[in-house]
């Protein structure tokens, strides 16, 4: 069982669900290539919602759009009841955005408490302390003189103190080391974040699998998947086999790639129409790979503009 | 809560950029001090001390306060030249007219504030030192037999603005010059990314040629006017309505109009 599975099972919605995000047909281009054509989205539950796509598929972009960062050429974006382009300052509370390449500025990270977490209402610093202390992070020592990995550390432990009902993040393992991988996912699975959305936009997919409870495929300026990893576990099945006689029938198998002497594959679940709860883990970083090279069959398996967010 | 103004986040503002900045500050003031003393010494340096009484410590303290405020707002709004910094800045939970009124008061408030106790503190030990120089010098002339008056200690007191006495519809004028300078760096900041000192020094050039024609074109005699602007000897007798609209327009609106435009483009500037 993976380590998501309290959360997925949870589904906890929040105290205003239908206001979490609302996107309806977004239009956005960068001068005048169109990055999305008409892009929906929704989220009412919370839960840590993957945002996977190509390079330039314009992940972060999207993640700067929520935040209110950019402006979109046509279409609404409801992010907790508000407008994000009218940067509220009653928004911009609700919301913390991390991006890829951050600033910090040249304090502490018990500084930075003192200084920026009065903005959060809900932010805890006695988690932040907590959060520091499982990251090794050293409180007293200016961010200048940390390594990057140590005040990306800190960052995300800012950023997941401040409690905010809305997070975004972008890329947040990048940089990190194995081991701060591994606490990484221990605190995005604590229950203190189950009340609140989380959408991580990566190509990190090995790093997320396990705390992932929904995930958004993005490709062409649309979302072509949007399906919960229980769902997702329910309709295929994946594994490796040790010769091309052990793959799954042809009938079932969807894809299938080398891995050294042996075979990772997917294929549609035996038994996908029934509502038996999953017992499979969804391999991200295979599904990501077949999507993206056998998108139709794939999505068609999937069912993709089935199933909606929550 | 006041969505566009709350006095509690505001002071968090205001208190978040205090702790953040005020090592940079502080450096900039010592920066700032050593400039003011090296110029007061070079207008102490052979001469009887005249150089620092308190009509010429005017035009250092106003040429000082247009050039080093020009670049504090520079260096104190130095995250519009980073894409992170801008992200961490339009992502603080502030309204844009909180944010846009913090720089506004240090801009207009503080900087001045901090840059009048830099120079008084420069040119208190100066201006002693050149009433001291002058006094040395009368002293010289009346051995020699010269009937000149002592020099007067208030001639050589320190230079503040506004104080009672002083030119004060000069200063004014100075005053809204420096308030449009500092809106017009604000601006150049939030619209340009890179080298946007440089940039917006440029476009002010061009903007202050610009101008030049215009009201030559818009003058009835227009070489007149050109020469005007150029020698003030040279005045027509009744400037036209346009004059008189341009220099309001020069003197009070543009800065407010630039003011207006920095707070529109820290609304509505998009992070690519």
């Amino acid at each position: 069982m993976n380590e998501a599975t309290d959360q997925m099972t949870t589904g906890a919605r929040l105290a205003d669900p239908a206001e979490v995000l609302d996107i309806a047909a977004l239009r956005f281009a960068w001068g005048r290539v169109a990055l999305y054509e008409r892009l929906d989205l929704r989220l009412s539950a919370a839960g840590i919602y993957g945002l996977f796509g190509r390079n330039g598929s314009g992940k972060p972009t999207l993640l700067k759009l929520i935040a209110g960062l950019l402006t979109p050429a046509a279409g609404r974006i409801k992010a907790l009841g508000y407008e994000p382009r009218q940067r509220a300052a009653g928004f911009l509370a609700e919301v913390y955005l991390l991006p890829e390449e951050f600033h910090l500025p040249n304090l502490t990270p018990r500084q930075l408490l003192d200084n920026q977490a009065a903005f959060y209402p809900r932010f805890d610093a006695a988690l932040y302390g907590e959060y520091l202390s499982e990251l090794r992070v050293p409180a007293g020592q200016r961010f200048a003189d940390m390594s990057l990995g140590q005040k990306k550390k800190a960052a995300i432990a800012f950023a997941l103190a401040a409690q905010t009902p809305l997070l975004l993040m972008d890329e947040p393992t990048n940089g990190l080391d194995i081991e701060s991988r591994v606490q990484f996912r221990r605190l995005m699975t604590r229950p203190e974040q189950r009340a609140r959305a989380v959408l991580i936009s990566t190509h990190q997919a090995h790093d997320l699998e396990s705390i992932l409870t929904h995930l958004w495929f993005i490709d062409q300026g649309r979302i072509v998947l949007d399906m919960s990893m229980p769902e997702i576990a329910r309709r295929l099945s994946m594994g490796v086999a040790a010769s091309v006689a052990a793959l799954p029938a042809a009938d079932r198998l969807l894809y299938q790639t080398p891995v050294g002497a042996q075979w990772a594959w997917i294929a549609r679940a035996e038994d996908a129409a029934s509502d038996a709860p999953a017992s499979a883990s969804v391999q991200l970083e295979l599904l990501y790979q077949a999507i993206s090279l056998q998108p139709e069959a794939m999505l068609t398996a999937l069912g993709a503009s089935g199933e909606k967010a929550p | 809560m006041n969505d566009a103004f709350s006095p509690p986040r505001f002071w968090r503002l205001c208190r978040q950029q205090w702790q953040e900045q005020r090592r940079a500050w502080g450096m900039f003031a010592l920066v700032l001090a050593v400039l003011l003393a090296v110029v007061a010494g070079l207008m102490l340096a052979g001469g009887s001390g005249s150089g620092v009484r308190t009509n010429e410590q005017a035009y250092i303290y106003i040429m000082g306060l247009l050039l080093s405020g020009y670049l504090f707002a520079h260096q104190a709004f130095g995250m519009w030249r980073s894409r992170e910094a801008t992200l961490v800045y339009l992502m603080r939970p502030g309204s844009p007219f909180e944010k846009w009124l913090l720089s506004a008061l240090l801009l207009l408030v503080l900087y001045p504030l901090l840059y009048s106790a830099v120079f008084a503190a420069v040119y208190a030990v100066a201006s002693e030192v050149g009433y001291r120089m002058a006094l040395a010098h009368w002293a010289e002339l009346s051995a020699a037999g010269n009937k000149e008056c002592a020099p007067a200690p208030e001639s050589f007191a320190v230079f503040f603005p506004l104080r009672p006495g002083s030119d004060l519809p000069g200063q004014m004028a100075w005053g809204l010059l420096y308030a449009g300078l500092m809106a017009y760096a604000a601006t150049g900041l939030v619209f340009f990314r890179r080298h946007a000192a440089l940039r917006t020094l440029v476009l002010a050039l061009g903007l202050v040629l610009v101008t030049a024609l215009m009201l030559v074109w818009l003058s009835t005699e227009r070489f007149e006017y050109l020469n005007w602007w150029l020698e003030e000897e040279i005045q027509p007798a009744q400037p036209p309505w346009a004059a008189y609209l341009f220099s309001a327009l020069l003197w009070l609106g543009v800065p407010i109009l630039l003011w207006a435009v920095s707070y529109r483009a820290l609304r509505e500037r998009d992070l690519s």
